[in-house]
């Protein structure tokens, strides 16, 4: 027993010396450079700035002055750094809310649908993902219009009362939510869609055999089976919304109704001059995402040991 | 024969529909490429490229229309003359130009004239942004002749230098766009109004309710709170910066009272509403204001937008029995690069056609699409002036505005937390005392970090 264990130990320690010593590719090790420097300087330096800006006093003119935490506790102070982040936190809870069910609702009930229609329909989803965020906006403005947007005149068609949208503080936010769920759900559900079609045919047509209407082979079979791929979904949009920048910045409403942190962040550094101010808020985005994909990741680990 | 020679016909088809499918697409891509970059249309806010010689000036200018119309006409005459030189009008949003003049200056990639706004920079040591205009245009007494001493007063820089020259100002606040047709049908003529409770006897009259809603406001301060407390401090008497101390104090008996009178116009007096006004051009537009003090320069914009309209500016009218100081927003400006300090050529040529941007005649030629005023003497002295659309109101603006204008010169570039929180003061979301207190704090922090800066 003895011997068989020091004999594998030296198998083990045989083969660890054997990869050690195994010669790069040159290609690969010259792919990785190239990579590892480009990811050097759109990443880690800028990130390593933003993270020296924050303990600075500097408006890109005038000398710097190290401040060390004052940033950080002016931004906690802040009331609007803290509307920012309510913002921020609202408005992806429920994008995301709202998106990733629809898009997977929307996928099962498309993959019921084969063929030409179900490439039309899939077409139809995703044509706003392609166009242009810029495009997307001053459409919506158009629709949005408070006199002579086409929402209005469908609701006064209806007979329902004119609306302010996005001049209004309280309507403002969730326009904007309501246009940016529009232009994303196409990619969740093409994602779910292709998650779907991998599901094997004799699964869902063994839970047929037992009696599962749509709705449990839904529940017992398709959920369980996206189950990594909303995981993704969800990782990757919580990033994304958290970062969302263009759609806010473009449709503002009153009274910082739509200001997230992303647009708090670039609004200090850029409109203020309060570069430090605008990096410490860049710094507890990155915080924030951080711990939100910890979190996920934890809790994803645990469903999965489960 | 081989299978891959052999294709089934629907294969043939699939095979003929994906080239069409790759050509059409090279096609359109081709076509975008091509499209963006072809010259731009010609429009009024279009940037453009005059001239053709070797010596390229970049200008940045702000989307406005008349100072876009005035700087490239400008430019198109100055070319004319310098078959060696082509300028680039670029033309940019203003709070994007706002967000981009100072990184680009800091990065030395800055336009060669950058048409900005003073406000911008007084957070910043001037003295490392541009290019000193000293012995190009002469020292402040010269420069005094030529342009509105007050409105060199709020360029004025340590060591009184002169960096950048004063071009325009709408005189926000200072000045109030009057909606003609309203008071005459109230047989009240705006031109007698002389004193601030005057404006609101009148404003009263004006504003329309029905069912118990305001449907028409007689006057409006939207937008404008702070830059009226502010000129309402000043009319009492009183003070609100210390530039030696670089301190603001708003929490003072004149702040208070400015700041309840700002607020009795929504809640007692009831001249204006939230509920109706969004404070953009759109209330006059939609005939939901009778005045506002927003500045004179939105008569000739709303004009434009809306010939039926029938306007007109005026002074806006004082505190009875204050002083009679009048409150400077930013102006717009016109300065160059410090890069120009290794290129004498160029440097030669920018000098020249800033001076000619600046002349009476490029001037004269905006006042027919511009009824804001501009800081030059010269134009208000040429005689034609009285001629354009808008020269008679920017003339009389300019002469009774000008000289009573103050600026504060303090270190506060941005004041837009300070503003909203007297904005929410006024439509009592906090109490009028916190909201002085919180936009004293804003003030004082960022001008404290400026005086770190500069220290």
């Amino acid at each position: 027993m003895g011997d068989i264990a020091v004999a594998t130990g030296k198998v083990a320690k045989a083969t660890s010396v054997a990869r050690r010593a195994e010669p790069a590719s040159r290609l690969g090790m010259a792919t990785a450079g190239v990579l590892l420097v480009y990811y050097t300087i759109v990443f880690l330096i800028p990130f390593g700035v933003a993270i020296w800006l924050s303990f600075e006093n500097w408006n890109f003119i005038d000398n710097h002055v190290f401040v060390g935490f004052a940033n950080y506790t002016r931004a906690l102070r802040d009331p609007y750094f803290w509307k920012a982040l309510k913002i921020t936190v609202l408005f992806s809870a429920v994008e995301l809310a709202v998106t990733v069910p629809l898009s997977i609702f929307i996928a099962y009930l498309l993959s019921k649908v084969k063929g030409v229609p179900q490439r039309v329909l899939l077409a139809i989803y995703y044509l706003p993902v392609m166009i242009p965020t810029v495009v997307t906006v001053l459409l919506w403005q158009l629709l949005y219009l408070p006199t002579g947007g086409l929402v209005n005149g469908i609701f006064s068609a209806l007979g329902l009362p004119q609306q302010l949208f996005l001049q209004s503080p309280n309507q403002a936010l969730w326009s904007v939510t309501a246009m940016i769920i529009w232009a994303e759900i196409g990619g969740g559900i093409v994602l779910f869609l292709a998650g779907i079609t991998t599901i094997p045919a004799s699964l869902l047509e063994a839970a047929q055999l037992d009696g599962a209407g749509l709705w449990r082979q839904f529940r017992h079979v398709v959920l369980p089976y996206l189950r990594p791929i909303i995981f993704y979904q969800v990782v990757v949009s919580v990033i994304a919304l958290v970062q969302m920048f263009t759609q806010f910045q473009l449709m503002n409403g009153p009274d910082f109704s739509t200001r997230t942190l992303a647009v708090y962040s670039y609004e200090l550094g850029f409109q203020s001059d309060d570069l430090g101010l605008g990096a410490a808020v860049s710094v507890f985005i990155f915080i924030l995402l951080f711990a939100a994909t910890l979190a996920q990741l934890l809790r994803y680990k645990s469903i999965w040991e489960d | 024969m081989s299978a891959a020679i052999v294709r089934s016909p629907s294969r043939e088809r699939r095979l003929i529909r994906r080239r069409q499918f790759l050509s059409a697409t090279g096609s359109a891509c081709a076509a975008v490429a091509l499209a963006s970059c072809a010259e731009q249309a010609d429009g009024p806010l279009a940037s453009t490229r005059i001239g053709k010689g070797p010596v390229t000036i970049t200008i940045w200018v702000q989307d406005f229309g008349p100072m876009i119309a005035g700087i490239r006409r400008a430019a198109q005459e100055y070319a004319k003359g310098e078959p060696e030189v082509s300028i680039s009008v670029q033309v940019v949003p203003y709070n994007d130009l706002r967000a981009k003049v100072i990184p680009a200056v800091a990065a030395g990639s800055e336009a060669d004239i950058i048409n900005a706004y003073n406000s911008w920079f007084v957070a910043a040591d001037i003295n490392r942004m541009f290019l000193p205009l000293d012995e190009y245009v002469g020292d402040r007494e010269k420069v005094s002749r030529i342009v509105f001493p007050n409105a060199l007063e709020a360029t004025a820089t340590p060591g009184g230098r002169i960096y950048y020259m004063p071009y325009l100002s709408g005189m926000n606040v200072s000045s109030t766009t009057i909606n003609v047709d309203d008071f005459k049908k109230k047989g009240i003529d705006h031109r007698t109004l002389r004193s601030w409770e005057d404006m609101l006897s009148a404003a009263k009259e004006l504003t329309v309710v029905k069912n118990g809603h305001m449907v028409r406001s007689g006057i409006s301060p939207l937008g404008q709170f702070f830059n009226l407390l502010q000129a309402w401090i000043w009319q009492q008497g009183g003070e609100f910066y210390d530039r030696a101390k670089g301190e603001w104090n708003l929490s003072t008996d004149h702040g208070r009272m400015a700041i309840q009178r700002l607020s009795d116009l929504f809640w007692k007096d009831r001249v204006c509403d939230f509920a109706l006004l969004d404070g953009t051009s759109d209330d006059f537009l939609r005939r939901r204001i009778s005045a506002n003090v927003a500045g004179v320069y939105q008569v000739s914009n709303l004009e434009a937008a809306d010939p039926t309209l029938h306007l007109d500016g005026i002074m806006t009218p004082p505190l009875a029995g204050g002083h009679s100081s009048l409150f400077g927003g930013e102006i717009a400006v016109m300065t160059l690069s410090k890069r120009l300090r290794h290129d004498a050529r160029k440097r030669r040529h920018c000098v020249a056609l800033m001076r000619a941007m600046l002349s009476a005649d490029a001037l004269l030629s905006m006042t027919d699409v511009y009824s804001g005023t501009m800081a030059s003497k010269d134009l208000y002295r040429d005689s034609r002036v009285e001629k354009t659309r808008f020269g008679p109101l920017s003339q009389r603006m300019a002469s009774q505005l000008w000289p009573k204008i103050r600026f504060t010169r303090a270190r506060v570039s941005d004041t837009t937390d300070a503003e909203t929180e007297i904005e929410r003061g006024i439509r009592k979301e906090i109490s009028l005392k916190e909201a002085l207190a919180n936009a004293e704090k804003y003030l004082n922090e960022k001008e404290q970090l400026a005086y770190q800066r500069q220290r």
